[in-house]
């Protein structure tokens, strides 16, 4: 869930400061991951007034805004998997876990994540294998022919980077936030 | 084994797994992926793997919630909910339980530039539970009016629950958002009528602020006019067929900054916060999405949303004794299942039922999300309440699960409306310049 810092909260969970080298490094990538997400998002921002601007007052809309815009989502979304997944972010519901004794949590928690791991690693290995036949068909975004197959290895990094944390957290737990 | 019981197997296993604190979309991508491999091969399983990330997330529509949700957070930093209340304050604060109506009227105001219920909840909570508790108003009421207020928040547009909703049923974002706007309005006067109510049967229970002079209120309506005016902007450049709702969350994310620059609030650490709560956000919405996205195929193999939906066709009964069913059936899952999650996992199943039974599906959206704010106040895992709680310096949370319930009444009162007069949602969606 959405957390309920206060505004302005510096990151204080310096999660990986005591950590192994493993941990420390993950997410330190993490983080770079999540910050090329953010910088992506500011210029989506800016990009899009740009264009309507340009729309409405300069009668001069910039070209393929739409094909740039969709990329920009594509790269958020695989940059940010593995930030909010080693911050415990994602959405989970307690009903059973609460009810049950504290191994059987254990082993759901980590097997959780187990599980997770292998689907993440099998879509970072299959984006792999897609980008050989989007590269021989040649296919490109609509308007400005951005060749699509580049951005398929941004997948599986992301994927992987998620899988990796996830890999991670079946061995050992990390601090995480807001445990509603 | 046939494809409906390999289906009704793989549903069981997704609810188990999502009980047993799996995250929602890890346990739809893996249910989704086991079944559909079994009934239809590893091999185009795999493939799946390697194509439908992709393709979702190569999506223009998507980008809406990521500026959005960015603008909320900007809404959020940016101390204009202190405005906004102090504004309803000065306009309603001395009719009886005036500060609790005026927190209404606030939490209405924020949700119209944040489409999270849980960010309204918290940030007009913040400003509006020290005072109402300095005015001796009882905690069941102060604490019941921010938590159903802030559900608000996916009501009114910008919602995050109608972009969902759109992304699985194809249906326009930008219907949605004003399809939002008049019930949304309908409900905040409900909720004043609540407040009303509570005060009349209890007058101590919300006593009257004092009356501002009118110059006073003008300067409060004027400090509040620049985010009114962003408001605006966004709805009308929607209705107007000026700009799309993507470059509408541009335009509304663009002019929240320079609004939050103009007042000196973005420091670094503020917008470092927003724009990491953002991408944090925009993650958990997407890896819900994804695996809502692989799931799907599995459900479709089995052919269970079909054949729901021709058993629904041969039974003899008129469309609204159903319809009554499936709201009644997502009230008691809201009790226990967290909202975007439930839309993700019923959706697919209930919307061609709904097609079939002759409804306006814009107008279900509206519905369904009036639903999905009653789950948010209800026991035992109202989210709302939780996060109410979290601020309101130590109410039980059994009074605060009492003071939501008139409030709740008043959302059932809406959804009945809703369906009694469908006009009240279609009517800006049908009238709107496309």
């Amino acid at each position: 869930m959405p957390s309920d810092s206060s505004p302005g909260a510096p990151d204080s969970k310096s999660v990986g400061a005591n950590g192994n080298i493993l941990v420390r490094v993950t997410h330190l990538s993490v983080t770079a991951s999540a910050a090329v997400a953010g910088v992506v998002l500011v210029a989506l921002m800016f990009l899009t007034v740009a264009d309507v601007i340009g729309r409405y007052f300069f009668s001069s809309p910039l070209n393929g805004v739409f094909d740039l815009t969709q990329f920009a989502v594509l790269i958020m979304t695989f940059l940010s998997f593995a930030y909010c997944g080693f911050r415990g972010a994602h959405v989970m519901i307690e009903l059973l876990y609460d009810r049950i004794p504290k191994g059987a949590q254990f082993v759901c928690r980590r097997g959780a994540n187990a599980l997770g791991a292998v689907l993440f690693a099998v879509i970072a290995w299959r984006s792999v294998i897609q980008s050989f036949d989007v590269r021989e068909f040649n296919e490109t975004s609509q308007l400005l022919t951005i060749p699509f197959w580049p951005f398929y290895y941004v997948v599986a990094f992301g994927a992987g980077l998620f899988a990796l944390v996830l890999a991670i957290k079946t061995f050992v737990d990390l601090p995480e936030e807001g445990d509603e | 084994m046939s494809p409906v019981v390999i289906g009704l197997i793989g549903l069981a296993g997704l609810f188990l797994m999502i009980f047993l604190r799996v995250p929602i979309g890890i346990a739809l991508a893996i249910a989704g992926v086991a079944g559909y491999a079994s009934l239809s091969g590893i091999d185009t399983t795999l493939n799946l793997l390697g194509s439908i990330p992709f393709e979702i997330a190569y999506n223009y529509d998507l980008s809406i919630i990521a500026l959005f949700v960015l603008m909320g957070n900007l809404a959020m930093v940016s101390g204009m909910s202190r405005d906004l209340y102090d504004m309803a304050r000065s306009l309603v604060g001395h009719w009886p339980g005036g500060l609790a109506s005026a927190t209404v009227v606030g939490c209405a105001g924020f949700a119209a530039v944040s489409g999270s219920s849980l960010a309204s909840a918290v940030t007009m909570g913040r400003v509006a539970l020290p005072e109402m508790k300095r005015y001796g108003y009882d905690d069941r009421l102060a604490t019941g009016c921010v938590a159903a207020g802030g559900t608000l928040g996916i009501l009114i547009p910008p919602s995050t629950g109608f972009i969902i909703y759109a992304l699985l049923t194809e249906e326009s974002i930008g219907q949605l958002f004003l399809a939002g706007v008049l019930p949304g309005l309908l409900l905040t006067v409900l909720f004043m009528i609540t407040v009303l109510i509570v005060t009349a049967v209890r007058p101590g229970a919300g006593p009257r602020a004092e009356r501002m002079p009118m110059i006073d209120r003008l300067k409060t309506v004027g400090r509040s006019s620049a985010l009114i005016g962003i408001v605006f902007a966004v709805l009308g450049g929607i209705y107007f067929g000026v700009f799309t709702p993507v470059e509408a969350a541009a335009v509304g994310a663009f002019l929240t900054v320079v609004l939050t620059v103009a007042r000196g609030k973005m420091t670094w650490q503020a917008t470092k916060f927003c724009v990491l709560e953002t991408i944090k956000t925009f993650s958990f919405v997407y890896l819900i999405l994804i695996g809502a996205f692989l799931f799907n195929p599995f459900l479709a193999v089995t052919q269970i949303p079909l054949k729901l939906a021709a058993v629904v066709d041969g039974l003899e009964v008129a469309p609204l004794v159903i319809l009554g069913i499936i709201v009644v059936a997502y009230i008691i899952m809201g009790t226990f299942l967290e909202g975007i999650a439930m839309l993700v996992l019923t959706i697919p199943i209930v919307f061609p039922v709904i097609k079939d039974l002759g409804y306006d599906p814009i107008w279900f959206g509206v519905l369904l999300v009036v639903v999905l704010e009653m789950s948010l106040i209800s026991p035992p895992l109202g989210l709302n309440v939780f996060v109410v709680k979290g601020i309101s310096d130590g109410v039980p949370m059994g009074d605060i699960f009492v003071g939501v319930l008139p409030f709740w009444a008043a959302m059932f009162v809406c959804a009945v409306l809703l369906i009694m007069f469908p006009e009240i949602a279609l009517f800006l969606p049908e009238t709107m310049i496309r």
